[in-house]
């Protein structure tokens, strides 16, 4: 437990009668960047409230750190870089007024750190929060994290609003300053191609549950969509298969490893084999959340869609 | 830290409080303490000292003063604490390192001491021109005009403070709060005058302490301080409770 950065067992969090989050167990490595993904709604914000103290576990256990959660939550808090979904800070402080403020609660801040950041985030220091962009609201807000050197840094939504010269930046600093120190990044965001820049470990969470964790290049190596035709082709998840989507006499599968094998049992059965690929991160989202890739405008690079392999 | 913080944000409210009472008591004391009280002035009477003193401090620190540093008090009460949750900035607030109970107290503490700097320049300004006038000081009116206010002032501030923390809205705070505070000295004032039943009363306990500069022969009401400043610190005390276990 003390080597993860975050470790949770059997979290579960309910808002009335409403379960946000579902037995969740999460791992996550020290020294890493863990991507953690879901659709809206799916658990992630909650989980992170929960992991920092904002609201109260239902069930289940958590470490930050080593720290447990809901016990020792100023020790998380002290070593825990947080940016959360809604990057509301006081209005009529400006950027600098903001770090004065923040600077005194972290031992490990570094004046350095910020004046770097500041630079090369193009923060206007003087100007009141309320007064700013909503991409340099959302500057300012990882300025003040990042500046605080912290063991674990936790980003919720950490691109909305950026352009693209600042969601480069970001990553760098997150790869180099963060990643490179040896500390460690969770990052909960919509935006799969940032987090697959950098992610080391992803976890995908769908309606509070855990669907899957692990090595981002493992599942690149070994993970494979298998597209079949044919009649009376398995249909529900097993073993090694983590989803499957049928249309027709056509069944899409997501296989975690030792594809081959798993084509030649098909193959066996009387299947036609239409296509062998690897996945990216898109694909294994879309897939584990069982949304079709429509393959819509902005989604350049994605696989094409089950129908539109099909052709109709 | 924070303490900065409260004092950055509150800071126009405190100096326009601080401006109005400054003005109250530099306009009403000069001719309270030369004329004295207004049964005085019909009477043709020069008031004494003493009598100048009391009808001074009384007037115009427990009359002006004390309005005054309740509307204050409501003001400086509803950009507490709770108004960080009405602008969704308690969960930037409530992940810095410390416990919720700094959050609760170190903010209510920025706003008792302004509500006390507004107290001590106002009794201040107005003992120094009555001690110019009469060449005369009392160091125990003085005190006990500048406690009456200051826990006066911290009962309807800390009010305020809980209700915005309950109501998770500096402006509801400030409506459910000027509602009880405004129900609280009716009640003990109609059932004083109709029943002879006499309830702890907030305007009584200010103006009590202000009049006590009246009766110099009568000890200082030190029982009643001490109840409304244990009042004052249940609102602060409550508002922790609260905070603690309250989802953000």
């Amino acid at each position: 437990m003390k080597s993860l950065a975050i470790w949770t067992e059997g979290l579960v969090k309910f808002y009335s009668d409403v379960k946000a989050v579902d037995e969740l167990s999460l791992s996550v490595p020290r020294g890493v960047a863990y991507g953690f993904l879901g659709r809206n709604g799916a658990g992630k914000t909650s989980t992170i409230r929960m992991l920092l103290g904002l609201t109260k576990l239902t069930a289940g256990n958590g470490a930050v750190l080593g720290y447990k959660v809901g016990r020792e939550q100023v020790a998380i808090l002290e070593r825990t870089a947080f940016v959360g979904e809604n990057k509301i800070l006081y209005g009529n402080l400006t950027a600098r007024e903001l770090t004065r403020f923040t600077r005194g609660f972290y031992p490990s801040w570094s004046d350095d750190a910020c004046a770097k950041y500041s630079r090369l985030f193009e923060i206007p220091m003087d100007r009141s929060f309320s007064k700013l962009s909503q991409g340099n609201r959302t500057k300012t807000c990882l300025l003040l994290a990042l500046s605080q050197r912290a063991d674990l840094v936790i980003l919720d939504e950490p691109t909305v609003g950026l352009d693209p010269v600042a969601v480069d930046a970001l990553l760098r600093i997150l790869v180099e300053d963060v990643i490179g120190a040896g500390r460690t990044v969770f990052i909960s965001s919509h935006n799969l191609s940032d987090v697959e820049q950098i992610a080391d470990w992803i976890g995908v969470i769908d309606q509070g549950k855990l669907l899957l964790e692990a090595k981002l290049d493992d599942v690149k190596s070994t993970f494979r969509l298998v597209t079949a035709s044919g009649n009376g082709l398995p249909q529900t998840r097993f073993a090694d298969v983590l989803s499957v989507t049928s249309v027709g006499k056509f069944s899409r599968y997501l296989v975690k490893h030792d594809a081959d094998i798993f084509v030649a049992k098909l193959s066996r059965e009387g299947a036609i084999i239409a296509e062998v690929s690897p996945v990216g991160l898109r694909e294994i989202f879309l897939e584990l959340v069982q949304k079709e890739d429509t393959c819509t405008s902005g989604n350049a690079g994605g696989k094409p869609a089950l129908n539109s392999l099909l052709g109709s | 830290m924070y303490f900065w913080k409260c004092w950055r944000e509150t800071r126009a409210q405190f100096i326009a409080g601080l401006v109005v009472f400054v003005a109250v008591c530099s306009f009403f004391t000069i001719p309270v303490a030369k004329f004295g009280s207004p049964e005085m002035m019909k009477t043709g009477v020069s008031p004494s000292v003493a009598q100048a003193w009391s009808s001074a401090i009384r007037m115009v620190l427990g009359g002006w003063g004390g309005t005054l540093i309740l509307i204050c008090g409501l003001v400086l009460g509803s950009a507490g604490l709770g108004k960080e949750f009405d602008k969704q900035t308690v969960g930037f607030l409530f992940t810095r390192p410390r416990r919720r109970r700094y959050w609760v107290w170190v903010g209510w503490s920025a706003g008792v001491f302004e509500l006390a700097i507004i107290a001590l320049v106002g009794v201040g300004l107005t003992s120094g021109l009555l001690t110019f006038l009469t060449g005369h000081f009392y160091t125990w009116r003085v005190l006990a005009a500048f406690l009456g206010l200051t826990v006066g002032g911290a009962v309807s501030y800390s009010l305020t403070y809980f209700m915005a923390v309950v109501t998770r809205s500096g402006l509801q705070g400030l409506g459910y709060a000027m509602g009880i505070l405004f129900v609280a000295i009716l009640v003990p004032g109609m059932t004083a005058h109709f029943w002879r039943i006499y309830l702890p009363s907030l305007w009584d306990f200010m103006d009590t302490t202000c009049e006590w500069a009246a009766a110099v022969v009568s000890s200082f009401p030190f029982s009643v301080l001490i109840l409304w400043s244990i009042v004052a610190l249940a609102f602060p005390l409550a508002a922790q409770a609260l905070v603690e276990r309250a989802d953000v």
